[in-house]
């Protein structure tokens, strides 16, 4: 129960929080936006699946990613600067007060990410196929971010290095989805693009649960980023345990 | 009974000893003012006392208890008000005492009672539903002490809770913790401020290097001192000459110089009023001469050396 009570208010603390809503709500859209109407007609994209589903997709679980940064922002805040001491001295374990943050995260970052998800479906068309799917896929791969990010805040001394470093990752990861401009067929940029690279894991759950996808494809993409989130989430204690006690 | 009691504490960072066998003992119902100079190992001292630091040797007793482990228990029973203003500035001040209150263990109608009586009880209650950003420094500060005493602690350390605010708030903050010892909450209150210390402490701790160099009354403090006297004296032309005849009259403990002014700590019957008023007037005439008992001020002043209010947050 003090959980969600706790969870619920780091939920207030992000919707009131305008310059994360600008950068990983309101700007994406605008760049959906700015592209879908650029990119129409029936291009086929990789997969098979049209092009501005494809870009729409990808640059979503690219937000998703950093999303991430709500919780280094918050965890950096409440349990390693500013409210330190202060938190610190409450009658709660500290594992217990970064779950809530963790959950409040994941949470805010998973509805980001299907507002996006809705948005794109009845203004461009977007084929996302079963939304209860989606909500799945988008909270696994939120979780996945929260844990990663998690890992960056407590390995990296200086917060905005980690900062520094979640942007190169997250921005990396973009490069080698093949978005921004086509790979090199080379066996390591394939792999990236497809099964070595969370956000195109993210997309290929996505887009295996079409009409025309390989749902099978779909349900090992989404175990794989279970998994790479259960990593993280281990890395996660275990710095967790060595650096907030 | 004591509340809080330290034994021979030593905390070390790196090979600086911030804090050097610290023993103190606060009683249940005390306001004990904490003072020292920027460095002395105050804040070091607090964090240690509420268990969130761990020290190097010594024991420190809480409510009777060694602190060990979580301690939930007994950070249930405790109440700190952070140097930093650590309230969430995207909560309105009923949220943030909702939030820390509910940490505590309250909820329903006893959390809503305890949030009405903590917010009137800061002088709040009228923006209890707006955000701390629109607040003043005062009024911030204010619901930073809120926060740490939703839950009605038994022992409340406030580290300087009134840096930076205006005389106002100031005086609303001291009353407030003079009622807060009325109705039987233990206070360890670190400042800057020698007349908050006057105005509230039943006892005082001055801290200087990692020890507690002197603690008891105010009166006991500045009684110690009594066979000191305190002479000001301004003249039109303060000399290193001067200065050196001066410190080497006989009973002459310190000179200390600000501009055309000089502080002397002489011991008192030495008859050195009349020898510093001849050399003044040989050294070019004086403006005005002052001879006083030594003050709390004086006491911190002789024991470290250094003057309080100059200092910056420990």
């Amino acid at each position: 129960m003090l959980l969600f009570r706790m969870t619920y208010f780091s939920l207030l603390r992000l919707i009131r929080e305008p310059i994360g809503q600008l950068l990983l709500l309101v700007l994406p859209l605008i760049i959906i936006s700015v592209i879908g109407t650029v990119i129409t007609g029936p291009i086929k994209g990789m997969d098979g699946v049209p092009s501005i589903d494809w870009m729409t997709t990808i640059t979503i679980f690219t937000v998703q990613f950093f999303g991430g940064t709500y919780l280094m922002s918050l965890l950096n805040d409440d349990l390693l600067q500013t409210r330190k001491w202060r938190t610190y001295s409450l009658p709660i374990h500290v594992a217990f007060y970064s779950s809530s943050l963790i959950l409040a995260c994941a949470l805010f970052s998973t509805l980001q990410g299907f507002v996006m998800v809705l948005f794109t479906k009845w203004v461009f068309g977007v084929q996302w196929g079963s939304l209860g799917w989606v909500l799945l896929v988008l909270a696994v791969f939120s979780l996945f971010a929260q844990f990663i990010h998690l890992a960056l805040v407590l390995s990296i001394k200086s917060f905005k290095l980690s900062e520094r470093v979640s942007e190169i990752i997250g921005l990396g990861l973009l490069v080698l989805t093949g978005l921004m401009f086509p790979l090199p067929d080379h066996a390591f940029f394939n792999w990236m693009s497809s099964y070595g690279n969370p956000v195109m894991l993210g997309q290929r759950a996505v887009t295996g649960m079409l009409p025309e996808g390989d749902a099978a494809r779909a349900g090992v993409s989404l175990a794989l980023l279970a998994g790479i989130t259960a990593f993280f989430m281990i890395i996660s204690f275990i710095l967790g345990r060595r650096r907030l006690g | 009974m004591a509340v809080a009691a330290m034994s021979d504490i030593v905390k070390r960072y790196g090979d600086h000893r911030v804090l050097d066998h610290v023993d103190m003992e606060i009683g249940e119902g005390e306001i004990v003012g904490l003072l020292g100079p920027n460095g002395a190992g105050k804040t070091t001292l607090i964090h240690a006392l509420c268990g969130l630091i761990r020290v190097d040797s010594g024991t420190i007793k809480l409510f009777g208890e060694h602190l060990s482990g979580t301690m939930l228990d007994i950070k249930r029973k405790i109440g700190l008000v952070t140097q930093e203003i650590t309230v969430f500035e995207d909560l309105t001040a009923r949220e943030n005492l909702a939030f820390f209150g509910g940490i505590y263990g309250l909820k329903g109608a006893e959390l809503k009672r305890r949030i009405a009586e903590t917010l009137e009880f800061v002088g709040l209650e009228k923006q209890a539903n707006k955000s701390p950003k629109k607040f003043s420094g005062g009024m911030k500060r204010r619901l930073n002490i809120a926060c740490s005493i939703i839950h009605d602690p038994k022992l409340l350390i406030m580290d300087e809770p009134t840096v930076g605010i205006d005389p106002q708030s100031r005086n609303h903050i001291l009353e407030s913790v003079q009622t807060l010892q009325s109705r039987g909450t233990t206070i360890l209150y670190t400042t800057h401020y020698m007349e908050e210390v006057q105005a509230i402490a039943s006892r005082v701790l001055i801290m200087d290097q990692g020890h507690v160099i002197a603690q008891g009354s105010i009166e006991e403090l500045v009684r110690n001192l009594h066979h000191e006297e305190k002479i000001k004296l301004e003249v039109m032309e303060v000399t290193d000459d001067l200065i050196r005849a001066i410190e080497q009259l006989g009973g002459v403990k310190r000179v200390n110089r600000s501009g055309s002014k000089l502080q002397i700590i002489s011991q008192a019957g030495a008859g050195n009023l009349d020898r510093i008023l001849s050399l003044a007037k040989r050294a070019g005439g004086v403006i005005s001469i002052h001879a006083d008992q030594p003050s709390l001020e004086d006491v911190f002043l002789t024991l470290t050396g250094k003057q309080l209010r100059d200092t910056k947050e420990d």
